[in-house]
Parts: C-alpha cells; sequence; structure tokens
C-alpha cells in the first residue's frame, strides 16, 4: 500500500476511492487501461476538486442540493415503501422536474465488516458474503482471491455468472413493472424465483452464500433447466424489448452523456451504456477467467441502453454456464502471508475495488469501494431535469442498493 | 402475445396449503441452530431457512396488510419478500397485501439487523400501527435484535429465509393453515 504525496488535480486516471488515512486523505486510483491501481496521499482534499471530480462527493459524503426559485427540499426515504430498502434522496423540486438531487446515505451502515476484523480470512469470509446479499458471490470471490489467491477458477467463474443473470434478471423485472408492463414483470419474477432454485441446487444456497465452504454440488439436470430458462427470458426479453409502451419509457430517461462518464468517474453498466468501456473483467483479478470476453456496448447512455447491456449480458453468461464442465473442486483455506493484497472485481451492476490487509494470519484491514456508491452518484447526476414519473426507470436501470453504498469505506 | 404465452406455460403457482409442494427445494442444511444464531451461523453452523416459531395467533376474517421495514438488511431478505409477488407463491390468492404505510398494517414485517438510524425508524413504524399489532422478524439478522426493541410474535430462521417459509409463518399467524 505505498502511497506518494501528490497533487489529486493533476492526475488522470479513474477515481476509485477516498479513505481518510493519518496523514490526510488516500486517493486511490485506477487505470483501466494498463489496470494499474495507484494510491496517493494529500493533507485535504484540493479546492476546486469536487467540480473536477464530482463522485468525490459520494466518498466524502459530500452532497449539497438547493432549492431554487419556487423549489423546495424533499426527503424521500428511508421507510418508504418504494425503494424497498432502508436508504433515502434528498430531491430538489419545483413542481414536477426534479432540479437535483442527492442520494441520502447512512441508514445502512451496518457493522457487518468490523466482526470480520481480527479474524483468520476462511473465518472472515462468512461476514464478508454478507456484505450485500445480491452480490454474495462477487464480494466473496473477491476477497477469496485476495487472501487466499484464485483457485477453482471454474467454479468461481461458474458461481459469478449464475450471480449475474439473477441479478439481471431481477433488475429487467423491476423495470418492466415501473412501465406497467405486468405480465413481463410476473414472467420475469418467475425466472428470478427457477434461478434461485436452481443456484440451491448447485451451490448450496439461493445467492450463493457459503459457496466456496460448499463447492460444486452435482446437479444432474443442471443443463436441461438452464436450457428452458434461456428460452424462457429470451422469448420474455424479445418481447419486452418490441413493446412501443416499454421503450418509450426508458428511452431518453435517465440520459448519462459520454462527458458526464468520464467526468465523474462512472464504471460498469452506465459506462458501458454510453461506449466507455471501464470493466474489471477486462483488468481486475479475474481477468484470465474473461480472456475471450468482450462485454457488450451501447452508445446512447440512457435507461434503455442500460436495460440493453443487460439483456446482451445475460445472454453470454447463458452462453458460458452452458460451456463450463465443472469438476469436483475444493478450495484451498491456507491464506496468503502477511500484507496487504488490493485488486477489483466485476459485480453485476459494476466493479468493487476491495483491500484486505492480514496480520499475524489475521485480518487486519479491509477497505471497501462498492458499486452501488458509483452507481447512486451516476443515477443523481442522470436523473436531473428528468420528472417524477421517471424516478422509477431511472434508479432501477442502475441496479444498486444501499446496503452495498453504505459498506464503503476502511474497516479496521 | 402475451397471453398465448401464459396459457402455453400454465400454471406455475405453487398449490400449497391446499397440498405440500414437493418442487420447492429444501435448505440443504437440516442443523438446527435455533432463531438467534446469527454468530453461531457465521462460525459455520448453517442454518434451516424454513423454521418457524409462532408465538401468538390472530386470525383474521378479513384480507391481510402488511407493512414491510427493512432495518439494516443485506438486501437478500428484501428479494425474498419482493419474490412472495411472483407466479410462484402468488401472495394476493391468499388475502395479503404489501401496505407502504404502517397505518394501514395488520402485520409488521421486519427485516435487518437494525442500524442506529433505523431503531427510531422502527419504533415510530410500530407505534404508527392499528390494534392488534403483529410483528414479524424474518431472518437471522432481525430475529437476533428486534425483540430486544418491540415485542415480536413470530420468527422465521434463515439467512434469509425462504419466500414460501414467510408464506407458511403468515399463514400460521393468521391462524389460515396448521401444519
Amino acid at each position: 500500500m505505498n502511497a506518494k504525496f501528490k497533487d489529486p488535480m493533476k492526475i488522470n486516471d479513474t477515481l476509485t476511492a477516498i479513505i481518510p488515512a493519518d496523514e490526510g486523505y488516500r486517493f486511490i486510483w485506477t487505470n483501466y487501461e494498463s489496470g494499474e491501481i495507484k494510491h496517493t496521499l494529500w493533507e485535504d482534499i484540493p479546492e476546486g476538486f469536487y467540480e473536477r471530480r464530482p463522485l468525490a462527493r459520494a466518498f466524502m459524503n459530500n452532497y449539497s442540493i438547493e432549492a431554487k426559485d419556487c423549489g423546495k427540499i424533499l426527503t424521500y426515504g428511508p421507510a418508504a415503501g418504494g425503494l424497498g430498502e432502508a436508504g433515502a434522496f434528498k430531491i430538489a423540486t419545483c413542481g414536477e422536474r426534479i432540479d437535483s438531487l442527492a442520494p441520502y446515505l447512512g441508514f445502512k451502515k451496518r457493522e457487518m465488516l468490523n466482526k470480520a476484523i481480527g479474524k483468520e480470512p476462511w473465518e472472515a469470509l462468512p461476514y464478508v458474503e454478507r456484505i450485500t446479499g445480491q452480490f454474495s458471490i462477487s464480494y466473496a470471490s473477491l476477497f477469496y482471491a485476495l487472501a487466499f489467491g484464485v483457485d477453482c477458477p471454474d467454479y468461481l467463474l461458474f458461481a459469478k455468472e449464475l450471480e449475474r443473470v439473477h441479478n439481471h434478471i431481477w433488475v429487467m423485472h423491476k423495470l418492466a413493472g415501473d412501465a406497467s408492463q405486468k405480465v413481463a414483470n410476473m414472467h420475469l419474477a418467475a425466472i428470478t424465483e427457477e434461478f434461485l432454485r436452481l443456484n440451491l441446487k448447485t451451490l448450496g444456497h439461493r445467492y450463493g452464500m457459503n459457496f466456496l465452504r460448499t463447492g460444486p454440488r452435482k446437479y444432474e439436470k443442471f443443463h436441461q433447466e438452464l436450457r428452458e430458462l434461456k428460452k424462457w427470458f429470451l422469448e420474455t426479453a424479445e418481447e419486452l424489448s418490441q413493446s412501443r409502451i416499454f421503450i418509450d419509457r426508458l428511452q431518453t430517461t435517465c440520459t448519462l452523456k459520454k462527458l458526464d462518464i468520464l467526468r465523474n468517474d462512472v464504471v460498469g453498466i452506465p459506462a458501458r451504456a454510453n461506449g466507455v468501456l471501464r470493466d474489471a473483467r477486462k483488468i481486475g483479478i479475474f481477468k484470465d477467467l474473461y480472456r475471450n470476453y468482450s462485454p457488450p456496448m451501447e452508445s446512447y447512455g440512457d435507461s434503455l441502453s442500460r436495460f440493453l447491456i443487460r439483456v446482451g449480458e445475460v445472454e453470454k453468461s447463458f452462453e458460458i454456464l452452458e460451456n463450463i464442465v465443472l469438476k469436483e473442486c475444493k478450495v484451498k483455506r491456507d491464506a496468503k502471508e502477511d500484507g496487504f493484497y488490493e485488486g477489483m472485481a466485476e459485480a453485476p451492476p459494476g466493479d468493487i475495488y476491495m483491500g484486505v490487509k492480514i496480520e499475524k494470519g489475521r485480518v487486519k484491514e479491509i477497505i471497501i469501494r462498492p458499486p452501488s456508491l458509483v452507481m447512486y452518484h451516476a443515477f443523481s447526476v442522470g436523473i436531473r431535469g428528468n420528472v417524477f414519473t421517471d424516478f422509477p426507470f431511472a434508479l432501477d436501470s442502475f441496479g444498486a442498493y444501499f446496503s452495498d453504498a453504505d459498506i464503503f469505506g476502511r474497516w479496521a | 402475445m402475451w397471453l398465448a404465452k401464459g396459457i402455453k406455460r400454465g400454471i406455475i403457482t405453487t398449490k400449497f396449503p391446499r397440498e405440500e409442494d414437493k418442487s420447492i427445494p429444501k435448505s440443504l442444511y437440516d442443523k438446527d441452530c435455533g432463531f438467534s444464531c446469527f454468530n453461531s451461523c457465521m462460525n459455520g453452523c448453517e442454518e434451516r431457512d424454513d423454521k418457524i416459531e409462532v408465538r401468538r395467533k390472530i386470525p383474521f376474517n378479513k384480507s391481510v396488510h402488511i407493512f414491510v421495514l427493512d432495518v439494516g438488511s443485506c438486501s437478500s431478505c428484501n428479494r425474498e419478500i419482493s419474490l412472495l409477488n411472483s407466479p410462484q407463491y402468488d401472495l394476493h390468492r391468499l388475502g395479503f397485501f404489501f401496505t407502504p404505510v404502517p397505518r394501514h398494517a395488520d402485520i409488521l414485517l421486519v427485516i435487518g439487523e437494525p442500524t442506529e438510524k433505523m431503531i427510531t425508524v422502527l419504533k415510530e413504524a410500530y407505534e404508527q400501527m392499528p390494534e392488534p399489532k403483529i410483528v414479524v422478524t424474518a431472518g437471522a439478522c432481525a430475529n437476533e435484535k428486534i425483540e430486544k426493541i418491540i415485542e415480536v410474535d413470530a420468527r422465521i430462521s434463515g439467512c434469509p429465509p425462504q419466500p414460501i417459509a414467510i408464506l407458511k409463518a403468515l399463514l400460521m399467524l393468521t391462524g389460515r393453515w396448521n401444519p
């Protein structure tokens, strides 16, 4: 974790995180071409940095919104039924139009990772699995790869793709529901439930928690059920993509321009929906697993583009799952030597950064930058100027979770 | 077209509670860790996701409205509860409906390990509910902590509990199904 004092205003890499440190602030940067992760130190947040790198507001919880003209600021959440989670947004509005919006985080600041500190890496794994249930496999596999090394790669890929499929289908289910496409909404809910049942049969848990401890399970009907689900999904997605009502609701909603993506250090699906390839599968710790993978790309940057990216990713995930031949494999339980290990991996909506410090064989420190924090920031940028009815189409297209966003920080 | 596809697929809704549905895969773990086993689960005791404890039954002769309150879950319990609306479970056919406000709720369904900010929200939601107030906790996180804050009438084990277990608990609680 070597870090140099370097003015953050003069760095052009993608800003990945800002963490308070003894000497001031630790800035973490990622070069999405070489995959290099750099750390720099600075005594304070430089003047003008929030304007140059607005994502810094998410890391420093420094959002502020002002009501203009006839505007008012309202808080939506944390127990409001529409959000479905304990989280909130502050919204400045003068009637129908959303002038500006800021994520209001902290309602789900759980102590989950504090429980992992001081434990041996293998004992800490169950806590990491429960950071965000939906991305349990992504977090667990990244933590495992950092603390133990990449072991049983086929099984890791298999589990990661199962997770990607059920997450993307669930996001599509929500979007279809928002657009009042109730039949498609129910088909996609049913496919999600069938997929979670398939997870239980093959990984030992509906969300893949403990999948590393269980190891691959033999389920003879896996390929048959997968084929049926693929057919069911593709038919539903095709039908949905031809619905004018659905397209009209998503097209030009919450549009992020290419400049917004670059200026706001956005990664993952919203970046790829704009033709910007920022994807940890190409540079991160699992890049060897995705050597022949080319992520789907779109160019309009709206909710519809993000939806189409998900459809494309699900199709590719089905292909990967169909071709994997799982062998019996037990992951090793001997952690690496003491040291600081860091890396990036792709969760369904975007990239996770994680740093793990092992000291005397125990987890001393974990640094996490969850993808949802970036997604909520991207949502706050894209939703400006949209009307209230666009809110669910915009929010659901990012597939973010408050439980995920609130885990950001350094746990020691 | 949608209609034709629906008819072609046929009914996929579970026959439960008329008869037990064997197509729903059961938890792979039969170890009984009790209900407040979060820490023991973490230490390798993988708990069952279908154990139900009902402490008080309140029969309702009307439709029942449920207010779901997430006080700090990892979001998988949220998904399992949302899936009760999926065609496989179709909660509405059994007279249960979700409500976005506690003032219209008969049942407060709490999920997650309460965070500092959400304890006040939980107490406020409980106070706003009309009598009789029924509180159900779903999942190991909530089972362990919520009863220290408000009185709990039923608990469902699991991390997260399966939708069918939540459905069974709701039916047992309202006197509509007895195993």
